[in-house]
């Protein structure tokens, strides 16, 4: 036969796990479905938000669902990889083992696509609720009935599915939920799968199943690490693509980081398509990997902790690695940072856990034999870390060294804190700075940075192994050139050396402030502004709180003019302050006395701290991202003088 | 029909079998006998298409046998541990394997009947729950039911009580007359074997020592009690290359002598000594396999 299916044994795998399609099954309809069409209408959980969850597959039972049912069908169709006497029975049978791979895949996929779909069916069946959901402009959503349902997540899930003022659970929003929870349950099916061809242990393929789901958020935060701590110039760049690395791996770290929706606007691609072709290709890559492993591995490997002799030899290695690490941290800060204690944890965890993943991947306590490869192992973990100091302590090719020419430079954007432009959008949420003058004072600035380096990098050690020196902060330079090009660097830096270096100042000049705020130059994308006056100004002024203005160009010209000057002269104001500063003065003609501490100065736009010590006015702006892009955002703006836009909430909003 | 020629298999560094070639010819039954590791399951398991030799062939009719689905649904194999689907009654497994071979052409129902009758299984009953012995039992009506061209037996008749044993080598010795079904059986019960094969291969340290008819090999070994007269001994060391003696035993005046050469030229030998007694005693297949081990 000349088959990829052996419809017997097919028909065999489905009967004998046929409780995990009915569980599933079960779960579905008294999770979901019950809930849903029993929900109270006038209720927050209205069935009209029960769908909105469940067919953009954030709801906790899908997500978890998507998750356990295909490991846990992967597990049980191929337990011939985890016991021999299984192995022997199966590969006796009249299927070869491409049959015998192929027919338990499709067993598998039976085991949850055919819930999905019968899931499916029942969120056709049109709600008996009133509750209705209608998007609005910009994919907004509106409900009939009163619900704390973040409008946000809807803009990025449905796509071109949806028209507006449509009911949602239509065929065409139903059939793309039903694709989108194949894709995501596939995806997970194809990760139990990889798992179980490489490993002979069920515990086991539970651990890697979970690393490899994260193994390139893992690549990537190593990377990111090495060159935060070790690459002068590239701190924190690397966690500036963690995000997008989760985001394309699988649809569970999406679904979360949606439901969250505060990270919502962090997604730089727009539409969900990219996201859909990157799991199918992880999906289809995974297959191919477990196909080729099942297919090639040994019947006598059956029980072996790992079935490949490299691939164990592998994990071994950095099981050891990730040990050293740890370990070397761990000592290093017991030992008050030494270096000496940095490289005794080296020795010390990759050993100790060398001998540790031999017994895991031997199944025995008896390894001691093993000691003939540690030097192997030991010395090639030398060579890496030697290699890896070797290129990052370098100039690597003019990285760390470079500061571009000024004739070259067209504009720079400088902050201390989020965002930068490695996840920002210029235009959106930040405008370069072409003042010249900003621009020779930055590079200033950086030259004193690259000239300081040797102490800052020390210092930068110091803080995060002692603890004892005060914190640092993230400080962006970026540069865009006259050709068009965009050189980025980030540093660590005491907020000591910020201060006497001018950094200090030169984030508060007004040049630099609005180049954090570009809506404030263009009244025109203004959707609408939600603001909060202090209390104690509300009600001497008799103002509402809080104010909503909205949806009048004109309105918006003259009520940004305001706020801008307000903007300008909190600048001023902040740069004013120093360490324990008692006295501030605004033109609201109210004097505190306040005893500020330095990090509530250095942060004052973080509103709880800046709340429990002076009055700050909030405004919380709806904008539109660019004049041609159709996607709102939201943009906070927290001024500590705000006296002119108090005169113009007096003159348009005081209540009589 | 069943063919083995050097074929090696190591296990991480462990070499379970050295070149090891073996013959089974169509319609025979071929017992393979060894001690303990000396590779006698390995080799099964290549021929039940589970292991992939590192180097030599196996095949069956000249086909390999590896991931060959074809020649596996002509092929059945009882191995020593057996393993059912779990929580399955034995009308399930019934069910699922008269499902999975009938496409080939091999399952035969009404045979699965008679032999079910005749070893009194409870159909309805869990596998698991049924004893070592009945489980054998099942295996060998499962095994036999698909009517296979080749069985392979790994130690199959322990936990299997006298009456069903006299039973199962009935039906396997009616099978080859009939059939002319090719049986290839692994075990230590050389007593039994002893009655049942046509051949014999002893394997030690994952190579063939001897393989051979069973009845050459008994005409070629040979168990002689002898005396000589007080004061006297036998020069056997007299007897020449043409005779090997296996083993030597002086029991009291008595000597016993286990040797490999010709019938007559043995006798002959030692007889020119004049020993006061010459007995030939008959040699059974145990005997053979351990004087052979021995040596």
């Amino acid at each position: 036969m000349k088959t990829f299916i052996n419809i017997p044994l097919l028909i065999e795998q489905c009967k004998r796990f046929w409780v995990i399609p009915a569980l599933s099954m079960l779960v579905y309809v008294l999770a979901i479905v019950v809930p849903m069409y029993a929900a109270d209408p006038t209720g927050w959980n209205t069935a009209a938000r029960m769908i909105t969850m469940v067919l953009s597959m954030n709801h906790p039972v899908m997500i978890t669902a998507m998750v356990l049912v295909p490991l846990a069908a992967a597990m049980a169709l191929f337990p011939y990889h985890f016991n021999g006497v299984a192995n022997t029975a199966f590969t006796a049978f009249p299927v070869n083992k491409k049959q015998l791979f192929f027919t338990n895949l499709a067993a598998g996929a039976l085991m949850f696509i055919v819930p999905l779909f019968l899931l499916s069916l029942l969120l056709l069946i049109p709600i008996t609720s009133p509750a209705t959901i209608t998007l609005g402009e910009g994919y907004v959503a509106s409900f009939s009935h009163p619900s704390r349902f973040n409008p946000h997540l809807t803009q990025h899930i449905w796509g071109n599915f949806v028209r507006r003022g449509q009911i949602l659970n239509s065929f065409p929003i139903v059939a793309a939920f039903f694709g989108r929870s194949v894709l995501g349950f596939g995806l997970y099916f194809a990760l139990g799968v990889l798992a179980v061809s490489i490993t002979g242990s069920r515990v086991i393929a539970a651990l890697v199943a979970g690393i490899v789901a994260f193994l390139p958020a893992i690549v990537l935060g190593t990377i990111a690490v090495i060159f935060d701590f070790y690459v002068f110039g590239s701190s924190g760049h690397g966690m500036f693509f963690l995000d997008e690395v989760l985001y394309f791996m699988h649809p569970v770290t999406m679904g979360s980081i949606l439901t969250q929706s505060w990270r919502a606007n962090h997604l730089t691609v727009g539409g969900m398509w990219p996201y859909y072709l990157s799991y199918f290709l992880v999906m289809a890559g995974m297959f191919g990997v477990g196909a080729f492993a099942c297919l090639r591995r040994a019947a006598e490997r059956a029980g072996e902790t790992i079935a490949f002799t490299p691939i164990k030899n592998v994990l071994v290695f950095i099981m050891s690695l990730a040990g050293m690490v740890i370990s070397g941290v761990f000592f290093m800060t017991m030992m008050q940072g030494s270096r000496f204690g940095y490289y005794l944890g080296f020795v010390l965890g990759f050993v100790i856990i060398y001998f540790l993943a031999q017994m895991i991947a031997e199944k025995t306590f008896h390894v001691w034999h093993k000691v003939r490869k540690l030097g192997i192992f030991g010395g090639t973990a030398l060579g890496l870390y030697l290699l890896m100091l070797g290129i990052t302590h370098g100039a690597m090719f003019g990285f760390v060294t470079r500061v571009p020419q000024a004739g070259d430079i067209a504009g720079v954007y400088i902050w201390h804190d989020w965002p930068s432009p490695h996840n920002a959008t210029e235009g959106t949420d930040f405008k370069f700075i072409t003042d010249r003058q900003i621009i020779a004072r930055t590079m200033g600035v950086h030259e004193e940075i690259i000239a300081a380096r040797g102490n800052l990098r020390s210092y930068m050690w110091a803080s995060v192994t002692t603890g004892r020196v005060p914190a640092t902060d993230l400080f962006p330079i970026s540069y865009r050139l006259q050709n068009g090009r965009t050189i980025h660097r980030t540093y660590r830096l005491p907020h000591g050396f910020m201060r006497s270096s001018g950094i200090e100042y030169l984030i508060r000049e007004e040049a630099v402030t609005f180049s954090r705020h570009p809506e404030l130059l263009d009244p025109s994308r203004i959707l609408s502004l939600h603001m909060r006056v202090p209390h104690q100004f509300a009600t001497r002024y008799n103002l509402p709180v809080p104010i909503l203005v909205g949806g009048n160009y004109a309105i918006h010209t003259s009520l940004m003019e305001a706020i801008r000057r307000d903007v300008a002269i909190s600048a001023v104001n902040n740069r004013r302050r120093s360490l324990n500063e008692l006295h501030w003065i605004t033109h609201s003609s109210l004097s505190i006395d306040i005893n500020l501490d330095y990090m509530a100065v250095a942060e004052n736009f973080r509103l709880e701290h800046v709340r429990v010590y002076e009055p700050i006015m909030m405004i919380e702006g709806t904008v539109r991202a660019s004049a041609w892009q159709n996607q709102t955002l939201r943009r906070f703006l927290n001024i500590n003088d705000f006296t002119y836009t108090l005169a113009w909430l007096r003159e348009h909003y005081a209540r009589e | 029909m069943i063919r083995i020629e050097n074929l090696t298999k190591t296990f991480d560094g462990f070499t379970a079998l050295d070149g090891l070639s073996l013959h089974v010819k169509q319609g025979s039954i071929y017992g393979m006998v060894g001690v303990n590791g000396a590779g006698k399951t390995t080799a099964i398991k290549h021929l039940a298409g589970l292991y992939r030799q590192e180097s030599g062939d196996v095949s069956i009719d000249g086909a390999p046998v590896f991931d060959n689905a074809l020649l596996k649904s002509r092929v059945g194999y009882i191995p020593d541990e057996l393993y059912f689907f779990p929580f399955y009654t034995m009308r399930m497994q019934h069910n699922f394997l008269r499902r999975l071979y009938s496409p080939w052409g091999r399952w035969n129902e009404e045979r699965y009947g008679k032999m079910l009758a005749l070893m009194g299984l409870d159909e309805k009953r869990r596998l698991g729950k049924f004893s070592k012995g009945m489980q054998k039992q099942a295996a060998f009506i499962f095994a036999m039911s698909a009517m296979p061209d080749v069985l392979l037996l790994d130690e199959p008749i322990d936990g299997l009580d006298p009456l069903v044993r006299k039973v199962v080598f009935e039906l396997i010795i009616e099978d080859v007359a009939q059939r002319g079904l090719t049986v290839l059986i692994s075990s230590h019960n050389l007593k039994e074997m002893d009655g049942i094969c046509d051949a014999v291969g002893i394997i030690k340290a994952g190579r063939m020592g001897i393989e051979r008819d069973l009845d050459d090999l008994k005409a070629d070994v040979h168990k002689i009690q002898v005396a000589f007269p007080v004061g006297e001994a036998g020069e056997f060391s007299l007897l020449g290359p043409d005779i090997q003696i296996l083993h030597r035993e002086k029991r009291g005046g008595v000597e016993l002598l286990v040797v490999r050469g010709a019938h007559d030229l043995v006798e002959a030998k030692i007889k020119a000594m004049n020993p006061l007694l010459y007995d030939h005693l008959p040699l059974t297949l145990e005997e053979v396999f351990v004087y052979e081990n021995l040596h």
